[in-house]
């Protein structure tokens, strides 16, 4: 029998997608459907004193708050209103939604609503919202969530150290950049709403629905349409409620799609961060001392700024086994679009700090960068920073050797241009959702009439792969073809909820989930004899043994990455050009090795931009860089080649040696190219994306 | 509700462009973008697409006449002696599709300060042909460009040519953007040089996103001609040059970069394009 796991395998649905074939929730259409345009705020924080419509043409129809059965957004913290009226927290936060034929009329249409308000003083930053003498957003203060913790003796540790460095970073905003701006569609069925979504979790999209509606579960179908990427930023409302709504109040079908602009301004962010990183080290490089302390601003709502804020502390000091740890941090609310979940979920921003701080030891002692690294490197039976065990697979020092071994590695010796540079950082990212949050999956396995299978999963593939991947296991575990297996996935109506298409968790839980459906098929068959038994199996993902009674943090595991880069500075203009970049990841069992390395280079393009290009800032709540002229993705001209290579590991808690790979290759590359530059510029840059302007300065000052 | 005309020649096109609140559309690459912001939606279009008359490259006595609507596409191929800049210009401008799309005419029409082309037609002397019902002029291209967004098109003209002079010498174009593809200049600059004997005969250097409009840098040209190669080495020359150079232009500071930045930047590109030129003349 043919084994599918561990080949190299294209997309199931690479085909569809490529042809057009594939449809995404702004291509569906249907007769007498409304086309939605959002009417937002133009102010950043403030109420609405009146709306008028009396300019709109009397086909065009308006819905607010007013019309929802509960003007609620259900989700963790239920803060947000579908429709924000007696408060409005940021600029583009939605007032109104204008139903029309024609997507032109309904944008004509909501130019035409006035609407005035009262204003109050903008909260536009973290200083700004520690100010007493600034108005409160949310409860009784502007901070959401903070975190304190130390672990040894953080000042004996100093005090024993050879070399000390600090230095304070600063990263911005940075927005997903989804190929698929947001959008949702939905229509009524024999008296049920139907709704295709564009979202990481139908199952959520389903509560938040309800809610907003007055409807019960039964009275709902949710189904994701293909979904041209999410990155976090579709985990949560983006635009789900309004066709509903709209849908349901009207009996029409409608639809939103977003507009890139939109998108930019008001859509999830990641989070800016203020950092402080001091590290110890000894004579010979052995990391003894880190204290860290970070504001992180998660903008007008709560979203998941709590859950970033945990996930940032927990991974702040890196991957290494340092025994005097303290970390600070603090988040606070400002009038910003929200900060929410982004991939890599806080890590990347600690990583740009402690290991620019780490380069910068490395160079000042005269030592190897990775041999430095693996002396420090966390291994199997080490304590994490907050003391947490490290009981599961670990994989670093693999990681670190596969890069020490690669050909842009070796090569670095013999480089004679001074404009050229190398650099390396470690990193990690834990897998599934979390100390205390449930973190479950059940799966479905049905026999079908011509001999294939339905294999029922509620998470939404939203195009890092995780559908091939669990062909490919139910193949090798059902010993049948690949054609036989039949992916059903986020239907509300077909499969079971498994969760959010979150936390690197779909193929580790859902493929657990799965071998226990088909050991239940097995059992059933056997003793039914009968032809067609479906089956059930459920799993949960497995928690800390440390509990600081936190929510959401430490994890049970981690999954861990080595990146190295080569640039070249432009002496002219200080700009950067990348030359090569390898890879190496440790994530237990690799399913699809063609599928890890998509997901590699699509990480390390992200971070890429995070690096040398995306800046999300706000001016006095303003976003600065409005559309995509200005706010600057890499293009296909800006990436080079990135070789992937990973560790032959395996974790025996995952389904057939599984860990999760899609958030992780975000965390290492903006460090290593702040490194890279470092040496060939001789500019030490705390903050991003890196400037070519402080480039060009250091290197004026070194021609000088 | 605005018209759309299809001309297929630039009689025709000159015609419809006579009638009121006409404006003509070539690759519609910037047009696409304006209207996406509102503006020109009352307009009428005519569009140049289908007037093949008006993408030819044909070498005439007085130089080059390189069509109106000859794309980066193809002028990122040109071998026009001497005029190697405006080849490495095209080349730079967005990314492949909108080289398929955009226009030289185009370009020099739109009059964004940042226009990739614009710069480097300007080392090179070029010059605008512009036909209307009443007739045709001739106009240097550093006199058409006034300001962004302006130029001295007259209502009811159609920029038919641009002619490009043949030179003896080497050009060279350098840009310095915030990516490698579908960047906006943040400073341009193209050089073309003629030496003889050592000595600079003929200089002309012309910058963009450093001023209103793309610029001559007159003050420094003045200075370098008649210099030799060694002098550039020189730290009073060098200095003196600087300053001439800053003088020349009058850049901002915006979104993109800085006023400091760009003024660093057009000064460091100046050398290393000297540089560059030199080699080649000396290899000739």
């Amino acid at each position: 029998m043919k084994q599918y796991v561990g080949e190299k395998r294209g997309r199931l649905e690479g085909l569809d997608k490529a042809t057009g074939r594939a449809l995404y929730a702004g291509d569906y259409r249907m007769e007498n459907m409304l086309e939605l345009v959002l009417v937002r705020s133009t102010i950043s924080h403030g109420s609405v004193r009146s709306i008028d419509v009396s300019a709109l043409p009397e086909d065009v129809m308006v819905f607010t708050g007013k019309d929802c059965a509960e003007n609620i957004v259900a989700d963790i913290f239920c803060d947000t209103p579908v429709f924000a009226g007696e408060r409005i927290l940021y600029l583009g936060e939605p007032i109104a939604v204008v139903a029309a034929d024609t997507r032109e009329k309904a944008e004509a249409a909501a130019k035409l609503v006035k609407v005035e308000y009262d204003l109050l003083p903008v909260v536009r930053d973290v200083e700004d919202a520690k100010n007493p003498a600034m108005p409160v957003l949310h409860g009784e203060s502007n901070l959401l969530t903070d975190f304190f913790n130390e672990k040894g003796n953080v000042e004996k540790g100093f005090a024993e150290s050879y070399l000390i460095v600090e230095d304070d970073f600063e990263t911005p905003p940075q927005d997903h950049g989804y190929m698929e701006p947001d959008a949702c569609f939905a229509y009524v069925e024999d008296d049920r709403l139907m709704a295709y979504t564009s979202s990481q979790n139908v199952f959520a999209d389903r509560v938040m629905i309800c809610r907003a509606l007055g409807l019960t579960p039964e009275q709902v179908r949710v189904r994701a349409a293909f979904v041209g990427g999410g990155f976090g930023g579709k985990d949560g409302h983006t635009c789900q409620i309004y066709p509903c709504l709209v849908s349901w109040l009207t009996k029409r079908p409608a639809k939103i799609v977003l507009d890139r602009r939109e998108v930019l301004a008001c859509t999830y962010k990641r989070h800016g961060i203020k950092m402080h990183v001091k590290m110890g080290f000894s004579k010979e490089g052995k990391m003894l001392a880190f204290d860290g302390s970070a504001v992180l601003d998660t903008g007008a709502y709560a979203g998941y700024g709590a859950s970033v804020h945990g996930l940032f502390t927990e991974h702040f000091t890196g991957p290494y086994d340092i025994p005097n740890v303290r970390l600070k941090t603090e988040t606070y609310y400002t009038n910003k679009a929200t900060a929410h979940a982004m991939r890599g979920f806080g890590a990347p921003q600690g990583a740009f700090a402690t290991e620019s701080i780490i380069s910068r030891a490395i160079a000042r002692l005269g030592l190897d960068p990775i041999q430095m690294r693996l002396d420090n490197a966390l291994e199997k039976g080490s304590t994490g920073s907050l003391g947490q065990p490290m009981d599961h697979c670990v994989g670093l020092k693999d990681a670190l050797k596969l890069v020490q071994e690669s050909d842009l590695w070796k090569e670095r010796a013999a480089n004679t241009d001074p404009y050229v540079g190398y650099g390396v950082a470690g990193g990690f990212l834990s897998c599934g959702l979390g100390q205390k949050i449930t973190d479950n999956a059940k799966v479905s396995v049905q026999e079908r009439e011509d001999g294939g299978f339905d294999i029922g999963v509620g998470l939404v593939d939203i195009g890092q792969g995780s559908g091939t991947a669990l062909a490919a296991m139910a193949a090798d575990l059902l010993e049948t073809d690949i054609e036989n297996i039949h992916m059903v996935m986020a239907d509300t109506d077909k499969t079971e909820d498994c969760g959010p298409t979150a936390a690197s968790r779909s193929v580790f839980i859902a493929g657990n989930a799965l071998m226990a459906a088909v050991k239940q098929y097995k059992k059933a068959k056997e003793a039914a004899e009968c032809g067609i038994v479906p089956a059930k199996g459920e799993a949960a993902f497995p928690e800390s043994t440390m509990d600081m009674g936190r929510i959401g943090f430490p994890h049970a595991m981690y999954t861990f990455v080595a990146q190295a880069v080569k640039l070249r500075v432009d002496p002219v203009t200080g700009s950067v050009s990348l030359l090569d970049i390898a890879a190496a990841t440790e994530c237990g069992k690799v399913i699809n090795p063609l599928g890890l390395s998509g997901q590699i280079q699509g990480g390390i393009g992200m971070s890429i931009g995070f690096c040398l290009g995306e800046d999300c800032s706000f001016k006095d709540g303003v976003l600065v860089h409005k559309d995509f002229s200005t706010y600057l993705m890499p293009t296909a001209m800006d990436v080079p080649n990135i070789a992937s290579y990973h560790v032959d590991a395996y974790e025996v808690s995952g389904p057939m040696g599984v860990k999760g790979a899609a958030e992780v290759s975000t965390v290492s590359i903006a460090a290593a190219i702040n490194e890279a530059v470092r040496q060939a510029s001789g500019a030490e840059l705390n903050k991003l994306p890196l400037s070519p302007e402080e480039i060009l300065k250091a290197l004026e000052s070194r021609e000088e | 509700m605005s018209m759309f005309y299809q001309p297929l020649t630039a009689e025709e096109a000159i015609a419809y462009l006579a009638r009121e609140n006409t404006m003509a559309c070539a690759g519609g690459t910037d047009l696409y973008v304006n209207r996406k912001h509102g503006k020109f939606l009352d307009k009428d279009y005519v569009s140049l697409d289908k007037l093949q008359e008006l993408k030819q490259v044909t070498k005439k006595a007085d130089g080059w006449h390189v069509g109106s609507m000859v794309n980066f596409a193809c002028a990122e191929k040109l071998e026009i002696p001497g005029a190697a800049c405006l080849a490495m210009a095209a080349a730079e401008v967005g990314a492949p599709q909108i080289r398929n799309r955009g226009t030289v005419g185009g370009n020099i029409v739109s009059a964004s300060p940042a226009a990739d082309s614009v710069p480097a037609l300007m080392a090179l002397d070029a010059k605008v042909m512009l036909r209307s019902v009443s007739g045709e002029r001739v106009v240097p291209l550093t006199d058409f460009m006034k300001g962004p967004g302006k130029t001295d098109l007259k209502p009811g003209e159609l920029m038919t040519e641009i002619i490009v002079p043949e030179g003896k010498g080497s050009s060279v174009f350098s840009k310095a953007g915030k990516r490698n593809a579908l960047a906006i200049a943040v400073c341009s600059q193209a050089v073309y040089l003629e030496t003889e004997n050592g000595k600079i005969t003929e200089i002309r250097v012309a910058l963009g996103s450093v001023a209103p409009t793309a610029v001559r840098a007159y003050r420094a040209e003045a200075l370098l001609k008649g210099t030799e190669e060694k002098a550039l080495t020189c730290a009073e020359f060098k200095a003196a040059l600087k300053a001439a150079l800053l003088e020349d232009i009058s850049p901002i500071d915006d979104v993109r970069a800085t006023k400091e930045y760009r003024q660093t930047v057009a000064f460091r590109m100046l050398m290393h394009n000297l540089s560059v030129l030199w080699k080649e003349e000396t290899v000739c």
